[in-house]
């Protein structure tokens, strides 16, 4: 987030959600929302499924599953029109208003009513409030980044903020909603296939903090993304894959090709505190300490970075698990590991990316109850609010607006980027952005498939569903397809009758329930259940181009109504494949 | 004034700052489990296409259910419809006559069984026949020393309750004099 999470509550005069069911995902800052929607601020939701949110917002938009560039680019082709935008912040501070203006010019409010029934008027109050008000805050989740144009609605997003100065003040800004305690932190520490803490790996500070610091070349070739894996593994190119905390069994998408795909690892070994589902498949299986067996900092939504103790020891023989990775690392020969204490990592990261880090002691996080970076040096008060200055982090300090199409097919998108280019005689390295829908329905699969959480389970379920209170006790609907009403029409499936959803990657069967709370022709289903898993139908054949994600949140499937027996039928199928282990299966039915 | 003495006490969601997290269900489990009563929720988090909120037992002073209950496991209590578990044989009038839907027949799973890992477990209490139902219905806690359990764990303050003291000092009192005063000082104006 460019912002602080408490700025919805405190200043923001517009909240516009896109792609977020905050209550269900986010509940906290749901809880700033609402307080800032008390204080008088207005809520914009926008999402194919009516969430609670939206039924709390003062404007809700009913887009289809992955109309966001559209949308957003009518938004603008509006605030451009009736120059509502900050024409002041755009000369001083940005570059490329004329690619924006080419890219949104045929993108009318009248074409998002004519495309999806949202009535223009609407689409442009809903522009004018974001772009007039004093402070509007933008805030997405995976409804915006997990598409193949993920990076391009994120880029959207950007020239919204930008055409509009909504950013650098409080209560403005883009931002984010991290679904993990620690998926900033996570990503700043370098988990990626091209980032260290100090930067990505092919720049001159990252090769030079390396060199310093970890006394190492570091290779400057970007590795390959966690949605190339089960790929490469099959090629032959990782052939020993060590899973620690993670249950990417069910949490990827495509959960068929993943299991088979791990088939060919010579050794997999996954590291849990519970038995998932990708360790009943791995070669060794390891214990691990739980979070509350562990201390250590985490990095925010709001990129504060917070200090957690430990709350009890850890069980006989566990160790941290940064001792372990420090373990594994000596036990190879590596220079580097000899850490003591968490926070001795913590110092050295300190080192690796002062700019960002320096000044955020062990002492100050705890004095300050968390510090957000960057903190260059130790009397910074830290940054909770970025780009105060109104200098983005490109060498020239100017803001980038990037042309931003949509085209039908993905076929398409290279002819559009070539066309963007030549007509607007952009510079070498400029990125251009097109949006596409990965999969359009089809006579088999009529319907579009879309898969997201429920507030009380968590991911896969590692964790929550082994709390008997938000089992029993908060959850008492299970694994439920939810459909929209034209479905349940059409397919004669009502409330309560078993269904199952199938594509050509897989099957799930579940109770069904139909709502008129989602968009016509979608159906909507979780990924915390092993007996219902909705990654198991989820396109893991498309990728991104910027980023390699894949299209989570979009693909094509059918329903059909089954009864009792074949119900019964797919889901020991199901079982037999996800737990292959006989003793396992005699084992917990005890 | 004193209309409100003798009233029954009950608990109540404001919707308006409700964020359906189902924390108050978690709760509720937990304190019946606790209280050695069947352990499932007594309150349901409801969405419906306006909103969403917990629904439960608003404590009826003629309730209906203990009216038609034949057994006294549903009873009109000092201040709240008491439910005895134990004594009641499964008819589920009283389920009928809720206005409300706050009533359920439930039967609780198997203990020993991790429902949550096999298939049949979807299938809930569909699949197991010979289960004895009772009725289950809020409550209010009887027995929790800290009182419901809802109210204590709802993260936004959205739970309350409502009883004669509640009713009198901030309900109807307050609501009165401003409608009175709006009155007169409408009136001088």
């Amino acid at each position: 987030m460019t912002n602080n999470l408490t700025e919805f509550a405190t200043d923001a005069d517009v909240i516009f959600c896109m792609g977020t069911n905050t209550s269900e995902c986010h509940p906290i800052i749901a809880m700033h929302m609402l307080r800032g929607m008390k204080r008088g601020a207005k809520l914009i939701v926008v999402d194919p499924r009516k969430t609670d949110m939206a039924k709390k917002a003062d404007y809700y938009l009913q887009i289809p599953v992955g109309y966001n560039i559209p949308l957003l680019n009518a938004m603008m082709n509006h605030i451009i029109k009736e120059k509502l935008y900050n024409q002041n912040f755009i000369d001083k501070h940005c570059v490329g208003f004329d690619y924006v203006k080419y890219a949104v010019k045929d993108f009318t409010p009248e074409r998002v009513e004519e495309e999806t029934g949202i009535k223009a008027s609407v689409v442009r109050e809903v522009a004018e409030l974001y772009a007039t008000s004093p402070a509007s805050m933008f805030a997405y989740t995976m409804g915006m980044t997990q598409f193949v144009d993920g990076t391009s609605n994120i880029f959207a997003i950007s020239n919204l903020a930008l055409i509009t100065g909504q950013i650098g003040r409080p209560g403005t800004g883009i931002n984010p909603l991290r679904g993990q305690n620690n998926v900033q932190g996570a990503c700043d520490m370098g988990a990626l296939p091209h980032v260290i803490p100090g930067g990505m790996v092919m720049t001159e500070n990252a090769q030079k903090q390396a060199k310093k610091i970890w006394k190492c070349n570091l290779n400057a070739e970007v590795g390959y993304t966690m949605t190339d894996l089960p790929d490469n593994i099959e090629s032959g190119k990782v052939r020993f894959l060590y899973v620690f905390g993670e249950n990417p069994a069910m949490s990827d998408p495509w959960t068929d090709h993943f299991i088979h795909s791990c088939e060919s690892l010579d050794t997999f070994i996954v590291q849990d505190i519970f038995f998932t589902e990708t360790a009943q498949i791995a070669d060794l299986v390891l214990p691990a300490a739980s979070w509350a067996e562990k201390e250590g900092t985490f990095l925010n939504t709001s990129r504060t970075v917070q200090y957690l103790p430990k709350a009890i020891e850890p069980a006989e023989g566990l160790v941290p698990d940064w001792q372990v990775i420090c373990n594994i690392a000596k036990r190879i020969g590596l220079y580097g590991f000899d850490f003591l204490s968490a926070k001795e990592i913590w110092d050295e990261v300190r080192k690796m990316a002062p700019d960002q880090f320096g000044g955020i002691t062990y002492e100050r996080i705890i004095e300050e109850n968390g510090l957000a970076w960057p903190c260059p040096d130790e009397n910074h008060p830290g940054t909770p609010i970025q780009y105060t200055d109104l200098k983005s982090f490109h060498p020239d300090g100017k803001f980038k607006l990037i042309p931003i199409g949509y085209v039908d097919g993905m076929e398409d998108r290279l002819a559009y980027e070539e066309k963007t280019r030549k007509d607007l005689d952009l510079p070498e390295g400029y990125a251009v952005g097109c949006g596409t829908m990965s999969e359009k329905p089809t006579k088999v699969h009529p319907c579009m498939f879309t898969t997201g959480r429920k507030v009380y389970h968590y991911h896969t379920g590692t964790m929550t569903r082994e709390c008997k209170a938000l089992e029993f006790g908060a959850d008492i609907m299970g694994p439920v397809i939810e459909i929209s009403t034209d479905i349940a029409e059409t397919t004669g499936i009502v409330t309560g009758d078993y269904g199952v959803v199938e594509n050509k990657r897989g099957r799930i069967a579940a109770k069904v329930l139909v709502t008129e709370d989602m968009r016509e022709g979608t159906i909507f289903s979780t990924f915390h259940y092993v007996e219902a898993e909705a990654n198991k139908l989820s396109n893991a054949q498309d990728k991104d181009p910027f980023s390699g994600m894949n299209p989570v949140k979009m693909t094509i499937a059918g329903i059909r109504k089954i009864d009792e027996k074949e119900f019964k039928e797919i889901r020991n199928e199901h079982d037999q494949f996800m737990h292959p282990s006989e003793e396992y299966r005699k084992v917990r039915e005890v | 004034m004193n209309i409100s003495r003798g009233i029954n006490q009950f608990v109540i969601a404001n919707p308006d700052i409700c964020i359906g997290c189902a924390t108050c269900m978690a709760g509720c489990y937990q304190s019946a489990y606790e209280r050695g009563k069947l352990a499932v929720p007594r309150l349901i988090v409801t969405r419906t296409g306006s909103g969403v909120m917990p629904n439960q037992c608003r404590q009826c002073d003629d309730a209906p259910c203990a009216n038609v209950c034949p057994v006294g496991a549903l009873k009109f209590g000092g201040d709240f419809i008491e439910s005895y578990e134990e004594i009641c044989i499964g008819c589920k009038m009283c389920t009928l006559a809720c206005p409300f839907g706050a009533i359920r027949a439930e039967a609780e799973i198997m203990p020993s069984i991790d429902y949550s890992i096999i298939p049949d477990y979807n299938l809930g209490l569909e699949s197991v026949i010979g289960n004895k139902s009772v009725a289950v219905k809020c409550d209010l806690c009887t027995g929790r020393e800290a009182g419901p359990a809802c109210v204590e764990v709802c993260p936004t303050g959205a739970l309350m309750i409502i009883n004669g003291t509640v009713m009198d000092g901030q309900v109807v009192s307050q609501k009165a004099a401003l409608a009175v005063e709006t009155y007169l000082s409408n009136k001088k104006r």
